[in-house]
């Protein structure tokens, strides 16, 4: 079930892992069971139907939502019984954020948003490099509402990578882009992973992008039918 | 837009109720306070305008004199001159004089005594009686008495009553109880307006009787008259000029009677409180009405965007939300006012039975309900304009996205970007939020620092307040006692007070009305000669020291000093009030120098002086006395020797005085903490406002900042930042604005009797800056349980 890994140790490590949330009278259970290993430094993409619990997955790995049962350890910190500083301080530290609507803080201006992570981790100076590496150093001032949807979410990419986190998460990061745009998006996020150990789990519906991940895992009704390597694993192993 | 179209309007209706039932809570706070504005707004206004038509009522039905002269005596011919006055329709004359009541073993031993005579058997033209029980004297030694007075002292019908005129005492049958247009509320004169409730007797007694008492022959000493509508001044000046051979003392027209003055005043208080209460219910709730029809318009940002990408005009929904501003406004109005009509029934019932007045009309004021639910309709219209226009202007494709710009042209927010660069980027964020909708930030701080104006005015008039009184009953005055004497001079009765076991001081005092004038101005005020050597009046002097009174000087209370425009050393011609040609009694001091009591404006001089120069030659209408300091337990005793010894006419303790005071602090207290809790109400409603602005309306880029890693601690630090800048510059606001409303206040109730220092020691701007932050702590720790307890998982997808 695990993938040949280039980085060290693993990313994600998932036991028996259940997320059920209680509607009134019904239980709906969005994970029943997942196993999953996933080796760090991949890009990882995460397939399914809606409704499989993507999403949920993706919220228990970032430590945004906690388990109903299970294990869950990404990048060596055990995140079961976890209390809210800590978790605050894995939130810092280990995990990005890439979300679908962008999220960026609306006053502040496309370069502030990215100091804004930076000087929470103490990489102040890297910010306006990281702006630059996804092509928005001339945007830099702009304010959110100036910049058109592709830059918004290159902006919170660059706020995602500046603090260079073990784990990228980015749920439909493409989800209110074109086809086209989105597909640029990817690369670049693509782009800014692949040298270094960082693993990236994005979720999508887009099939096409799903041939840019080196693992694919499928999930269905809460559980993982597939892991399987995708292409760029294969591009990724080849010898310089 | 055609065709299927008039199905919108009722859908667009049904989404005004859904919203409003969606505000859920908010809204039914909206409607409460509201309710309570226009509950506050009519119950307080109608109770006045019931106040006014009874007090009407005694005037109209009591022949109240349009305008009157008080003489010293005058021929009865004078009555029918008085007659040919042009605009006069008729007129009465009646002969009246003060002296002293005896009730030996009623509440107050010996009371301040008027005698009027009235026509026996025949109701006066003018000035008549509104019986409350009993019947109107048909013999000589019949009389009726004033109710308020009779049931202070529990008279009752067939009651022996004795009066006392210059040692001759006459008694009388009480056959009745009755109110008085000039007595309604029984003040003496204008310059005795503080006297004591159940300390002065009104009795009316057959006109024979009282000439032959006061010795008066066929004279009189009063001239009531009624004159044509809007001639009353007209008329009284001629009425004057009549008089003035016969020693007028004074004259007014009915405005100025002194228990009509007095009355108005109070009901302009009445009508001051209830615009003044209504209007900071209604400042709050246009606040918290803009705060929530701003939510649901953040929270329709797609909706908006939606209807309006459907073909929905800008008006049509402009019209949505102020129809939903007015709904909720007019939801609490109506049965607020409802509510009203009955309180100002209670009200004016409550009122009117403080002065035994049983005639209340209470009808239902339609124009007092009309301007109660227009003012609502201001209200819901103010807090509604601005969320409504700003949903109407909303650009589809931008409501769409889910973020609203900052409005504010580009210019300024650029000039903002560069003046927040020196900020760590976190800190950016709050200090932005202040910017992103200017509006809102103005009308916040408007409401901040209107809660911090009325806290600072309100603690301000009360330390004022309880200083003057402070000022007045314990660090002035060291009298146990004050004594009237019913004689001429001190006699042998200071002597024998000096005797009295438990007398420590004995001190002379005489008093009596005058007219100032000086070369630039006139003034009446009341001179008071007290001895050089006495300790128990002690007032500081303008500029400091002692005020010692000496031969040919008089010290002026600095306001009235202002007016006369003259400096210590300048001569001033001093009159008694009543001097006529005839009687030009007065004479010439000079100015000693300045007091700045704030109760009492009184003149002082030296007693001699006084007594020799001006009162003994005006007797009775000068006053003689003396205080007297005594050990604490002599005090009961002494007041019941004195109040029955026949050359006494009044006994006022100390006690007394607090009493007194007390009672009417009681209201003062009530009405102090009112305040000071709007004020707190406002400053909440306007800081939970903004706050639930940088919250619950921030709700998703708050929880991103959290799922970038920022604690619940800081992300609610950064929130609350921007609470306490709003609370700051809101105090920045109020408290000038409030040090200046505090002084302008207590200027504008600053008589010639009363000048209240403005007082604002820093502890009441500590203490509204701490109410303030305070109210932003409280509001910004709901505000981190929040944040804590944020389903981040959700939030950072909820479109806002
Ligand atoms: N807060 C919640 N309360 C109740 N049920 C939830 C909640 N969040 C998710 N679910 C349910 O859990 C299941 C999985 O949801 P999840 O959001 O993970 O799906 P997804 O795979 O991300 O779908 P999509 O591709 O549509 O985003 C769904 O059936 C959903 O209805
Ligand atoms: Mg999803």
């Amino acid at each position: 079930m695990s993938a040949p890994g280039t980085a060290t140790g693993s990313a994600l490590t998932a036991r028996g892992l259940w997320k059920r949330y209680a509607m009134g009278d019904v239980v709906v259970e969005a994970l029943r069971g997942v196993h999953l290993d996933l080796p760090a430094g991949r890009f990882v993409v995460l397939l399914g139907p809606s409704g499989s619990g993507k999403t949920t997955l993706l919220n228990l790995a970032g430590g945004l939502d906690v388990p109903s049962e299970g294990s869950l350890c990404v990048c060596g910190h055990e995140l079961h019984g976890m209390n809210e500083a800590q978790l605050t301080e894995f939130r810092r530290t280990t995990v990005g954020f890439v979300f679908q609507l962008f999220n960026l803080v609306p006053t502040l201006t496309a370069l502030e948003n990215v100091r804004l992570v930076a000087q929470l981790v103490g990489r102040d100076d890297y910010a306006r490099t990281v702006l630059e590496a996804v092509g928005l150093a001339g945007q830099a001032h702009h304010l959110p509402s100036q910049l058109s949807g592709g830059e918004q979410q290159r902006v919170a990419i660059a706020r995602a990578l500046v603090k260079q986190p073990r784990l990228l998460l980015a749920d439909e990061p493409t989800g209110a882009l074109d086809a086209e745009t989105g597909r640029r998006v990817i690369s670049l996020l693509w782009e800014q992973t692949r040298e270094s150990d960082m693993t990236v789990l994005m979720v999508t519906h887009n099939e096409d992008l799903a041939g840019m991940g080196d693992l694919v895992v499928r999930l269905r009704s809460g559980e993982v039918v597939e892991v399987s390597d995708g292409p760029a694993a294969r591009l990724r192993e080849a010898p310089p | 837009m055609s065709g299927n179209v008039p199905p919108r309007v009722p859908m667009l209706a049904r989404k005004i109720v859904a919203d409003t039932r969606y505000l859920g809570r908010r809204a039914l706070g909206l409607v409460v306070l509201m309710g309570l504005g226009s509950m506050l707004f009519t119950g307080l206004y109608q109770s006045y305008q019931n106040l006014t038509t009874s007090y009407g009522y005694v005037y109209r039905v009591g022949r109240f004199a349009d305008a009157s002269v008080l003489v010293d005596s005058a021929p009865e011919g004078l009555v029918r001159a008085a007659e040919g006055i042009p605009h006069v329709l008729s007129a009465i004359g009646r002969p009246a004089r003060d002296g002293a009541i005896k009730q030996p073993g009623r509440p107050h031993e010996r009371a301040m005594g008027r005698f009027i005579g009235v026509p026996r058997g025949r109701r006066p033209k003018i000035n008549d009686l509104l019986l409350t029980e009993g019947r109107y004297i048909r013999g000589v030694d019949e009389a009726v008495l004033e109710q308020q007075f009779a049931q202070a002292n529990d008279y009752e019908l067939g009651d022996r009553i004795q009066g006392v005129y210059r040692a001759t005492e006459r008694e009388f049958t009480i056959v009745g109880f009755a109110t008085s247009p000039e007595y309604l509320y029984p003040v003496p004169s204008e310059e005795m307006s503080l006297a004591m409730p159940g300390t002065f007797g009104v009795l009316f007694i057959d006109d024979d009787r009282a000439r032959e008492w006061f010795g008066l022959g066929r004279r009189i000493t009063e001239i009531h008259c009624r004159t044509d509508p809007g001639h009353q001044r007209e008329v009284l000046a001629k009425l004057k000029g009549l008089a003035n051979p016969y020693g007028l003392q004074t004259g007014y027209i009915q405005d100025d009677q002194p228990s009509k003055k007095l009355l108005t005043m109070d009901q302009q208080g009445l009508a001051t409180l209830s615009v003044f209460f209504p209007v900071l219910f209604l400042g709050a709730s246009v606040l918290f009405l803009y705060s929530s029809l701003s939510r649901i318009v953040r929270m329709q940002l797609s909706v908006i965007g939606t209807l309006k990408a459907l073909g929905f005009g800008n008006r049509a929904l402009l019209a949505q939300y102020v129809a939903q501003g007015l709904l909720i406004s007019w939801a609490g109005a109506l049965p607020g006012a409802l509510l009203g009509h009955g309180l100002s029934i209670l009200l004016a019932e409550a009122y009117a039975d403080s002065l035994n007045l049983s005639i209340v009309k209470a009808p239902f004021h339609w124009d007092t309900l009309g301007a109660s639910l227009a003012l609502a309709g201001l209200t819901g219209l103010a807090g509604a304009l601005g969320p409504a226009r700003a949903a109407a202007r909303l650009r589809p494709a931008v409501a769409m996205r889910g973020d609203v710009e900052p409005d504010g042209p580009r210019g300024r927010r650029n000039r903002l970007m560069e003046a927040t660069r020196c900020l760590p980027v976190a800190y950016r964020i709050p200090v932005r939020g202040l910017f992103r909708r200017v509006s809102r930030t103005l009308l916040a701080v408007a409401g901040i620092s209107g809660g911090a104006t009325i806290t600072l005015t309100t603690l301000g008039m009360g330390v004022s307040t309880l200083d003057a009184i402070d000022e007045a009953l314990n660090r002035t005055r060291l009298v146990e006692l004050d004594v009237g004497y019913a004689t001429l001079g001190p006699g042998a009765i200071a002597t024998a007070i000096s005797g009295l076991p438990g007398t420590r001081a004995v001190s002379h005092t005489v008093s009596l009305p005058v007219r100032l004038r000086s070369a630039s101005g006139e003034g009446k005020v009341l001179l008071m000669g007290v001895e050089p050597g006495q300790d128990m009046l002690r007032i500081t002097a303008a500029g400091g020291g002692r005020m010692v009174p000496r031969k040919g000087q008089i010290w002026l209370p600095r306001r009235l000093g202002e007016r006369l425009a003259v400096d210590p050393g300048d001569p001033l011609r001093v009159q008694w009030t009543g001097a006529s040609r005839r009687r030009p009694d007065g004479r010439t001091l000079r100015v000693a120098g300045f007091i700045d009591l704030a109760i009492g404006g009184v003149a002082y001089g030296h007693y001699e002086d006084i007594r020799r120069g001006l009162a003994d030659r005006v007797y009775p209408y000068s006053s003689y006395g003396s205080m007297v300091d005594c050990v604490p337990g002599a005090v009961s005793p002494l007041r019941h020797r004195l109040e029955r010894s026949d050359d006494v006419a009044i006994v006022y303790t100390r006690r007394d005085f607090q009493q007194q005071v007390n009672q009417q602090m009681g209201i003062f207290y009530i009405f102090m903490a009112v305040l000071l809790g709007f004020g707190a109400v406002l400053s909440g409603c306007a800081i939970q406002s903004v706050a639930s602005v940088s919250l619950l309306e921030r709700t998703r880029e708050l929880a991103t900042l959290r799922s970038l890693g920022f604690s619940a601690r800081a992300t609610a630090g950064l929130a609350a930042l921007e609470l306490y800048a709003l609370a700051a510059l809101g105090l920045v606001v109020g408290l000038p604005i409030g040090a200046h409303l505090n002084a302008l206040y207590i200027q504008s109730y600053s008589t010639d009797t009363m000048t209240f220092h403005p007082l604002l020691p820093p502890w009441t701007y500590v203490t509204t800056a701490a109410l303030v932050f305070g109210l932003v702590a409280w509001v910004s720790r709901a505000g981190r349980r929040y944040l804590r307890d944020l389903d981040l998982a959700q939030a950072t997808k909820i479109r806002e």
